[in-house]
């Protein structure tokens, strides 16, 4: 058995999403759990690895619904309260590394949900609707309480 | 126990020492927090744990992915350099080591200081589980012949068909039951690394012993470092002399 060199490689979460058919039957439902139980392990919870792969996969794929659907969205009220932008706070504190990350690369609307995970904000009053300086507020703020990103 | 040699090039990636508990009456997640108290100075970072689930629905013909959170369940405590983490959870305790690994003595000491001071803080009325959790990335130097060259435990594909796989994942349980163990083997490839001359092979192994152990008593130890026996098997049985080498 070799490797077969692809052009496209399959990506594992690829390989991990079970397909699914119309016609479940009850032997397509168990081997769909069998899918299931071996993606959770492969991602355990106790895992650090899996558990960050897991939680940048999540994350890219909600930020990325969040940005596709808000791209013309002017309102602030609208693009905070997105289905995807509230699952990524659901996400908690982990998710606070790849969200300083993506605000180091490129600014995005995220201060409301580093306000709401952390329960704080670094902004000054002076500071606020200049995105450049609060990017800078939150950032100073990450490396004084030791989170890297 | 057996002697097992020593890789200085070993491809463990992450090593897990994995404790589940049973409490008698739920321990509050706020005192879980104060677990850094005594430890801050190594494990300055802290991040709280939310327990949460990739899930996966089926509507019609579409697959749709999502996550699903239950809650917070506990702390991560981190070292300044992130190579090494304390879990104090609401189900137990976790010891993480990130790569470059040193040795199992330095791993199961330092992780049972901790648990010592997990147990005598929040008072566990048992362990319910014990488990060990060592994920190896193996680069295979591209091209080559067969896989059998490098891997031991494969899986098979019947001969009149196409001997070319473009990915695979491969999860075994391998009950041992002298002792009572299961170990669960997952191997699976990654994407080609440094512009296409490495193959990454990832051979995960995870061992696990479920019991009730007293979370004072010695038999946990014990039976942990029977699980790094059974790891070890379950290694070294599964690559071949080619690899070995690899990793000297």
């Amino acid at each position: 058995m070799k490797y077969a060199v692809a052009e496209k490689p399959t990506p594992l979460r690829r390989l991990l999403s079970p397909e699914s058919y119309d016609s479940t039957g009850p032997d397509l439902d168990r081997l769909f759990e069998k899918v299931l139980r071996a993606r959770e392990h492969y991602y355990a919870e106790a895992t650090m690895l899996r558990r960050a792969q897991t939680l940048e996969t999540v994350f890219g794929e909600l930020a990325n619904d969040w940005i596709v659907d808000t791209r013309f969205q002017s309102s602030m009220t609208r693009i905070t309260s997105h289905p995807s932008y509230r699952k990524i706070i659901s996400l908690g504190q982990e998710v606070l590394p790849l969200i300083l990350r993506d605000l180091a690369t490129s600014p995005k609307p995220w201060f409301a949900a580093l306000r709401e995970i952390t329960g704080t904000d670094p902004v000054q009053p002076h500071e606020r609707g200049n995105v450049r300086a609060m990017t800078s507020a939150w950032l100073r703020w990450a490396q004084n309480n030791n989170i890297r990103w | 126990m057996r002697k097992w040699p020593r890789l200085p090039n070993a491809p463990i990636v992450e090593a897990i020492l994995d404790i589940r508990v049973r409490f008698a009456v739920p321990v509050d997640i706020l005192r879980l927090e104060s677990f850094q108290d005594a430890i801050r100075d190594r494990y300055p970072v802290k991040l709280g744990r939310m327990s949460f689930e990739t899930e996966v629905r089926v509507e019609g013909q579409a697959v749709q992915q999502g996550v699903r959170r239950s809650g917070p369940d506990g702390f991560l405590f981190k070292d300044s350099e992130q190579k090494r983490t304390v879990q104090a959870r609401s189900d137990g305790f976790t010891f993480n080591w990130l790569k470059p690994y040193d040795t199992w003595e330095a791993l199961r000491d330092e992780a049972r200081e901790h648990w010592e001071r997990y147990r005598a803080t929040f008072n566990p009325e048992a362990a319910m589980r014990v488990a060990l959790r060592y994920i190896n990335r193996i680069e295979l130097p591209l091209p080559f012949a067969d896989f059998a060259e490098y891997v031991r435990t494969l899986p098979v594909v019947a001969p009149e068909l196409p001997q070319g796989l473009r990915t695979f994942l491969m999860r075994l349980e391998i009950p041992e039951p002298q002792r009572g163990f299961i170990g669960i083997l997952t191997e699976t490839i990654e994407q080609p690394s440094g512009d296409g001359r490495y193959l990454p092979f990832i051979l995960d192994i995870d061992v696990i012993r479920e019991a009730t152990f007293d979370p004072a008593g010695p038999l946990i130890w014990e039976t942990l470092e029977q699980l790094r026996d059974f790891k070890n098997e379950l290694f070294f049985g599964s690559i071949t002399t080619k690899t070995k080498e690899l990793c000297s």
